[in-house]
């Protein structure tokens, strides 16, 4: 399947997909910096992974928030997310761009494809404010 | 954002999202959207509860109240005041925090661009919101514990305190033509009469035909 952006359509039908190519081609807008990716922590042990830019098959902007962490009621406190080392982070996204496709189920929007984002901790580094 | 978060780089997948994944995904965000929820009802739970073993507690130290802890010496009646009033402290500072777990505190006016730039998303802010419950129930309930270590301590402390020593309620001073002399009565019989002196082994004897005067007194002071 091709990544071009007129064969996969700016304004291309609406499909229901998870198929790799696509994690495959966030990876390259990620690498290049068009799409990014960070964790963020606004309070110790909370953290919120945020993806934005354009979406790797509609090309479409979309800014995706997900939380990380979540209040449970089973965890000791010495064993909740606030004493967790950083880790790999796998974030699943699913295009939500606000725009409606042709072929979309009524009222939903999203070209319905769904990629995959890793992000895995820089070695001994500090926060650092986002810079866009 | 706060300093302290790793820098985090992109790395390639080995896969694609599955369904399971996906699923798996939209359960955690609801499960975080019932973080705040959650917490406050388990601190309504605790607040019951809490409220209901201080009311138990408490109740029982008014039913036995002034009168047990009056007939104590004074040193353990200041143990009972010490461990009532400090358990009766921690209980209320307990039960504020579990009330602030339950009910929030600190409200004010937030702007949006305030949360999002602090939390990125509501839901982050009421996850936060739920985290500072969190901290707030633990230390209530870790307040309203020693509370009743306190409570059931001076409880147990007026139970077993020794009594107050009998105290007399009067001394006598006899006055006789060679001195004047206060204590408590030892007996007075065979035509004398025996004084408890302070600072004297024995009890002095004063005959009666010595005594020219003799009165009732509150203390030898």
């Amino acid at each position: 399947m091709s990544r071009d952006t007129e064969e996969t359509g700016l304004n291309g039908r609406y499909e229901r997909t998870t198929a790799f190519i696509w994690t495959e081609c966030a990876f390259d807008l990620l690498e290049i910096g068009t799409l990014r990716a960070e964790v963020e922590e606004p309070c110790p042990g909370l953290r919120w992974s945020h993806v934005w830019g354009p979406c790797p098959r509609c090309r479409h902007p979309l800014d995706d928030w997900q939380p990380l962490s979540a209040v449970t009621g089973l965890v000791s406190r010495s064993g909740s997310a606030e004493h967790d080392i950083a880790e790999i982070e796998s974030i699943d996204i699913t295009c939500g761009c606000g725009t409606g496709h042709l072929g979309a189920p009524n009222g939903m929007t999203g070209c319905g494809v769904s990629f995959r984002v890793e992000l895995e901790p820089v070695p001994d580094s500090n926060a650092s404010g986002r810079d866009s | 954002m706060d300093d302290g978060t790793p820098t985090y780089r992109p790395r390639k997948p080995s896969g694609p999202p599955s369904e399971g994944s996906l699923a798996e995904r939209d359960a955690f965000t609801v499960l975080t959207r019932q973080s705040l929820p959650e917490v406050r009802a388990s601190a309504e739970t605790w607040r019951n509860g809490i409220t209901a073993f201080l009311t138990l507690v408490t109740t029982a130290m008014i039913i036995k109240g002034q009168d047990t802890i009056a007939g104590l010496p004074t040193s353990w009646r200041v143990l009972v005041t010490v461990l009532i009033g400090g358990g009766l402290a921690f209980a209320v500072a307990g039960l504020w925090r579990v009330l602030a777990a339950q009910a929030g505190n600190r409200y004010r006016v937030s702007t949006r661009q305030y949360i999002r730039r602090k939390y990125g998303t509501v839901d982050a802010y009421q996850l936060a919101v739920a985290d500072q419950a969190i901290d707030d129930l633990d230390t209530g309930r870790r307040l309203v514990v020693a509370a009743l270590v306190f409570l059931l301590g001076g409880i147990a402390v007026s139970w077993w305190a020794p009594p107050a020593p009998a105290n007399p309620s009067s001394y006598l001073n006899v006055i006789s033509p060679t001195a004047t002399i206060c204590g408590t009565l030892r007996s007075a019989d065979n035509g004398q009469i025996r004084l408890n002196v302070t600072g004297y082994h024995d009890p002095i004897t004063i005959p009666f035909a010595q005594i020219t005067n003799f009165t009732v007194v509150s203390t030898c002071d």
